[in-house]
């Protein structure tokens, strides 16, 4: 509970540095969605670039959604960095499970993972890691950081919180048009 | 205006817990003018604390602390140490329900008679029946305010419900409607009427679900007679030498150790905390814990047969828009066991916003089948099967030596394996919410198991003989008249309802015959 707690924590902390807080909260969601824009600025502490490119695409590949931009995925891997950076333990996990990664890359397709081009090659060779612990790390950790993201609410249709505009009594909570 | 007991003053009730059993019973106490200390592990809440955003809400109101799980049940896969979705803080999990507010059926408190003995159960039926408790359960309704009773209209239907509803017409359902909820559907007893914000389960922002924390809690403190102290977890319940309780002994909001003596003690931690509590009151005279001469603490603990069904439509739905619960189909909750299984089921409407679908849909699941139903989330509908699970002794919380609290006390593990007519229940009530969201036209519709339980029930559960179970037909344990069970976990058998409802009117029930008592000098 204690890692994932500090995750969360990060994540908030990165969205109140980018202003993507309460009514802000879209514009910097949609500056967020057009990607490129808000790639990280500072260098990661304990992942190389390298490593931090590989884990982008490995979470791309575990919950691939075109419509979200590399930059949202690039702050859960962002929020992993810092993680790693204050547990030797979780390191380590980043550390072995991107060697093993990409020594099940070059066992199924010949060269690293980022380099595999095909979508589905890649899901194979995740397949091979889903119950280590790296495999499990990412994922707990992604889909909290991904699915909290009001970046990522606004892109898949999710209003998130309502109370503060009168919840949805007289915007739409049985507006239903097609049955 | 709220009273303030010392810590020697051995007139006092003292409740543990503050959730439907402990706040209804300590304000109910309250009311009669019994004086009462209600001790909650947890804080004290502002409306304004209630947050709409489920994992900043899941880490502020939950219940925490460290549990374990074992047995074949899916809950120790997919969230090991996480087996309960209740919360820790003044109200309890009525900060959390949804409020559905359901009466149990005659023949569920006959279930042993009624479905027969069934092999791998421990069936047995309650003490009381339907027609004691009824005069409680309309109390409760009235206290609460629940749609449907009492000439409170139901609330309106929203989207999710609208297209469970279109579904169910079509495959014959009859019994649908909005449920009876204890939400406002109109201002009611100084509490505004609903604004369909959703988030029901993070906390009612407009105040229009009832809870302890906003109704009894409140009046009770108003009465003068009740003291409320949070962040006072207790460790164990002490006894004298005849074997009478005589206090708790609990940590305080500051850290230190304190004991609050009393001529009565009420448990009320939901149905795992409470035979933990239990279990870790062992003694010299009470080697195996307290109010288990019997060995039945702990055992038989149930969390209703359950499972989510979600249609993705081609056109948008909207399901977290609005009340998070308010629709139910009574169908296959009759006594019919022509089905292949014993006990019965309602399914409810359910809508989880974007993080917490991402977390239930499919524990663990990844890649373009996952996404794509993510992808297509706003036009999403989903239900929830609630029904009645086989009670069974080695399903029980037990005391884990190996995991210890920050006081240094076993944590509670909780053990299950599902009983094979759980198992069919839950596929046949698959099928037909499958069938509901098929009839309506559903690109896909996906099948998702347990969340952690929110219905904890059963481990100190009511009896006729003392051998069968810990409490009696007043929730008097069986071994020591001046000690209580109040919550969840006194229930014999899980009913198919959502059993906030009936927590309410036993505890109110209870309150009643604790102050008939305590007048008559017998305790």
């Amino acid at each position: 509970m204690r890692a994932e707690h500090r995750m969360v924590e990060g994540r908030r902390a990165f969205m109140r540095r980018s202003g993507a807080v309460a009514g802000l909260g879209m514009a910097g969601a949609a500056a967020c969605l057009s990607g490129g824009g808000h790639a990280r600025a500072q260098a990661p502490a304990v992942l190389t670039r390298e490593q931090v490119r590989t884990l982008v695409l490995v979470c791309r590949d575990i919950y691939p959604h075109d419509q979200i931009a590399d930059a949202i995925y690039e702050q859960v891997v962002g929020d992993f960095d810092a993680r790693a950076a204050g547990d030797s333990e979780l390191a380590r996990v980043f550390a072995e499970g991107l060697r093993d990664l990409d020594v099940a890359a070059r066992s199924v397709a010949g060269r690293r993972y980022v380099d595999v081009v095909a979508d589905r090659t890649r899901s194979l060779v995740l397949e091979r890691l889903q119950s280590g612990d790296f495999f499990q790390v990412v994922r707990g950790g992604l889909v909290r950081g991904l699915y909290g993201n009001p970046a990522v609410w606004k892109a898949l249709g999710y209003e998130g919180p309502s109370a503060r505009f009168g919840g949805y009594l007289t915007r739409g909570f049985d507006d239903i048009d097609w049955l | 205006m709220a009273a303030r007991y010392a810590f020697d003053d051995d007139h006092v009730v003292v409740v543990v817990g503050s959730g439907a059993g402990g706040g209804t019973v300590a304000a109910d106490l309250a009311l009669k003018g019994v004086e009462v200390v209600l001790l909650e592990a947890g804080r004290r809440f502002d409306i304004d604390d209630f947050e709409n955003d489920e994992w900043a809400s899941f880490e502020k109101i939950s219940w925490l602390d460290a549990r374990t799980t074992s047995g074949s049940w899916q809950i120790a896969r997919d969230f090991p140490g996480l087996p309960a979705w209740i919360v820790k803080g003044v109200g309890g999990s009525t900060l959390h329900w949804a409020g559905a507010t359901l009466r149990l059926q005659p023949h569920e408190f006959k279930a042993r008679t009624v479905y027969g003995g069934i092999a791998g159960t421990s069936l047995l039926d309650w003490p009381i029946s339907l027609e004691e408790l009824a005069p409680y359960y309309d109390r409760a309704e009235f206290r609460m305010g629940t749609t449907g009773t009492n000439g409170i209209p139901r609330l309106p239907g929203n989207n999710n419900y609208k297209v469970f509803a279109a579904g169910a017409a079509r495959v014959g359902y009859r019994r649908v409607h909005t449920g009876n909820m204890s939400i406002n559907s109109r201002p009611r007893d100084g509490r505004a009427s609903c604004r369909q914000i959703g988030f029901c389960f993070q906390g009612c922002k407009s105040g229009a679900k009832w809870s302890t924390f906003n109704e009894a809690i409140p009046r009770g403190e108003a009465s003068g007679k009740l003291e409320v102290r949070a962040e006072s977890q207790v460790l164990r319940i002490l006894h004298d030498d005849s074997g009478k309780a005589t206090g708790v002994e609990y940590v305080d909001h500051g850290g230190n150790i304190r004991f609050q003596k009393a001529r009565v003690a009420c448990v009320a931690g939901n149905s795992i905390e409470s035979p933990r509590l239990l279990l870790n009151s062992a003694s010299g005279r009470f080697p195996d814990g307290l109010a288990n001469s019997s060995g039945q603490v702990g055992r038989n603990y149930m969390r209703h047969t359950t499972g989510a069904v979600f249609g993705v439509f081609d056109r948008p739905v909207h399901m977290y828009r609005g009340a998070t619960m308010a629709g139910i189909i009574e169908d296959e909750s009759r006594l019919d066991t022509k089905r292949g299984f014993a006990g019965g089921y309602e399914l409810e409407t359910l809508s989880l916003g974007l993080p917490f679908l991402a977390a239930f849909l499919g524990p663990g699941q990844w890649g373009r089948d996952f996404t794509w139903v993510l992808d297509r989330y706003a036009n999403m509908a989903g239900l929830w099967i609630v029904g009645e699970d086989m009670p069974r002794e080695s399903n029980r919380v037990t005391l884990n030596p190996d995991v210890k609290d920050r006081y240094g006390l076993p944590v509670a593990n909780v053990h299950v394996d599902d009983h094979p007519n759980d198992i069919a229940m839950r596929a046949h009530a698959h099928d037909r919410g499958t069938a509901i969201y098929d009839a309506v036209g559903a690109l896909a519709t996906l099948r998702t198991p347990p969340f952690p339980s929110t219905h904890n029930l059963g481990t100190n559960r009511m009896s006729e003989k003392p051998r069968d179970g810990v409490v009696n037909r007043w929730g008097q344990t069986h071994d020591i008249p001046n000690l209580f069970v109040s919550d969840g976990s006194q229930f014999t058998t899980g009913g198919a309802e959502n059993p906030t409802l009936t927590i309410v009117a036993l505890a109110m029930r209870q309150a009643d015959y604790i102050a008939r008592e305590l007048s008559a000098g017998n305790l």
